[in-house]
């Protein structure tokens, strides 16, 4: 099962483990990270689970699509590493990412 | 009271026998002196039921957990919010805008008001909404106490929406009024009377808008371009003024009555929250789970069998939010405020109808909840006053007499 690192609002790390075909959002939610808010529950309608990804990893994701685009321009913290967990399948390929909690707002 | 119980319609036969419940969902829900608790005696029965009076008094299924009505709101691909109430209460052509959009249509609207939505957005109204709570407590201040409802709760949101919107403050009475009859009118045809009042007044000011502008949202709707390069047409525009007037004031005025008949029942609460004014956040998100007062509804898009009950195509099904927030499977002493509870809810719906004005609503009912607190001790309801409520589309205080210390 792959691994992802999570730095949460407070900076705190945690080793996290998850099974293929989740989401991201999912299994960082399943492991009980409440910083991730992720309202909508993965219908990219709300920008809560935003994650400032390490950019080691940012070209073994999936392209942005134009709707989450469009919901990460509505945050204040957008960087050029932003993603929205809930649109980030979860695979081997993702084994040992390393992601931050980005704030809402 | 009318008993709840009502017999007239036939159960279609693919309607499981033991899940046919024969009542009236609203009148059920005003049986007891609290519609929460009325409504929470449905807990620990089947997840979902066949309610013969479910919407407007006809048949709808109605689900009884948390669990359920999470996934219908997560499921637009077999619950559609395209149920064409509007057409059909008003006589019009458009739908609430974007409310009753499904995916991937609903996206291409909503992504053009998501940005007068953000918590930063919504920050810079900041001002405005304190500005609004002072004005109001300042008329009664000094008295000692007030009939809460009529004299903030009404008005509080109704200005913030006037303000938002860019129309004149001088419309207050009459929007108050449209309201009242709307959510209280004697008949049906004299509430749709009230909506088509409130319509008429929108049609007359999207049309003025439409060549000048006023406020930063009205500017970005009416300078918006959709895929195609084209404007929003003056019925996409009706649709979304009027979703601001449905969404933004029934709902924030409801939640103000239930926090602050809670508030004045509880004095300890109250002086854990003066003295510690960071936990107002804790309470106000604890006040969403126990308190929501919302019932949206979906049309089922195609036959189905959703956890082993079959729906059929064209069926409603009811999504009442305080159902969730009282379930006790989600929830330990599902009716015990404790704002330590930290708990999540979908007060504010969840999946890609998530409500456009969250960020918002939670800044003016914190506004509210710190301004009260903050000025008066000891708030309460006088000794011999009763509240009074209605059940429905929503569930809201119509009479809360308060008195308080200074």
């Amino acid at each position: 099962m792959p691994n992802a690192t999570v730095v949460n609002l407070a900076g705190e790390t945690r080793e996290i483990e998850g099974s293929s075909g989740e989401s991201l959002m999912q299994v960082i939610r399943d492991n009980g990270i409440e910083d991730l808010q992720a309202l909508c529950g993965g219908s990219c309608a709300c920008a809560t689970c935003h994650v400032w990804v390490d950019t080691a990893f940012l070209d073994r994701l999936p392209a942005m699509a134009g709707q989450e685009n469009d919901m990460l321009d509505c945050s204040s913290y957008r960087q050029e590493n932003s993603r929205l967990s809930c649109q980030l399948p979860f695979t081997e390929a993702l084994d040992g990412i390393r992601v931050t909690v980005a704030p809402v707002g | 009271m009318q008993p709840s119980s009502t017999a007239s319609a036939k159960v279609p036969d693919h309607v499981p026998a033991e899940l046919v419940w024969n009542h009236d969902f609203d009148k059920f829900n005003m049986e007891l002196d609290d519609p929460f608790l009325a409504a929470s005696r449905l807990h620990g029965g089947p997840g979902i039921l066949w309610a013969r009076g479910g919407l407007f008094g006809e048949p709808a299924w109605l689900p009884t957990t948390k669990a359920l009505i999470e996934e219908i709101f997560r499921d637009p691909e077999h619950f559609s919010s395209d149920r064409g109430n509007m057409p059909a209460a008003l006589g019009v052509n458009w739908k609430l805008n974007p409310l009753e959009y499904d995916p991937p249509e609903h996206h291409r609207y909503r992504k053009i008001l998501n940005p007068f939505f953000t918590p930063q957005a919504v920050s810079s109204l900041d001002g405005a909404v304190h500005n609004i709570c002072n004005e109001l407590i300042a008329e009664f201040e000094n008295r000692g106490g007030c009939e809460f409802i009529s004299e903030f709760a009404e008005k509080f949101p109704s200005y913030v929406f006037l303000d938002l919107m860019g129309m004149p403050r001088e419309m207050l009475p009459d929007f108050l009024e449209w309201e009242r009859v709307l959510m209280r009118g004697e008949t049906p045809q004299i509430r749709i009377g009230a909506m088509l009042s409130v319509l008429r007044y929108i049609e007359g000011f999207v049309d003025e808008q439409q060549k000048n502008p006023g406020t930063d949202l009205m500017k970005g709707i009416v300078a918006a371009r959709l895929d195609d390069g084209r404007a929003l047409t003056r019925d996409e525009m009706l649709g979304m003024c009027y979703l601001f007037y449905v969404g933004g004031l029934d709902t924030v005025y409801s939640t103000l009555g239930w926090i602050m008949r809670y508030l004045a029942m509880d004095l300890p609460l109250q002086q854990r929250l003066r003295e510690n004014p960071g936990e107002i956040n804790l309470a106000l998100e604890e006040f969403l789970r126990a308190y929501p007062v919302a019932r949206p509804h979906r049309q089922v898009t195609k036959d189905v069998v959703f956890h082993g009950v079959p729906m059929k195509k064209g069926e409603m099904v009811l999504l009442p939010t305080w159902m969730a927030g009282r379930d006790p499977q989600a929830y330990d002493n599902p009716h015990v405020i404790d704002i330590d509870r930290k708990a999540r809810n979908v007060t504010f719906a969840t999946g890609p109808h998530i409500c456009l004005g969250i960020h918002l609503a939670k800044r003016e009912l914190r506004t509210v909840m710190e301004a009260f607190l903050s000025r008066f001790r000891n708030i309460r309801i006088p000794p011999g006053e009763k509240y009074q409520y209605h059940a429905g589309g929503t569930l809201g205080v119509d009479r809360l007499v308060l008195e308080w210390d200074k």
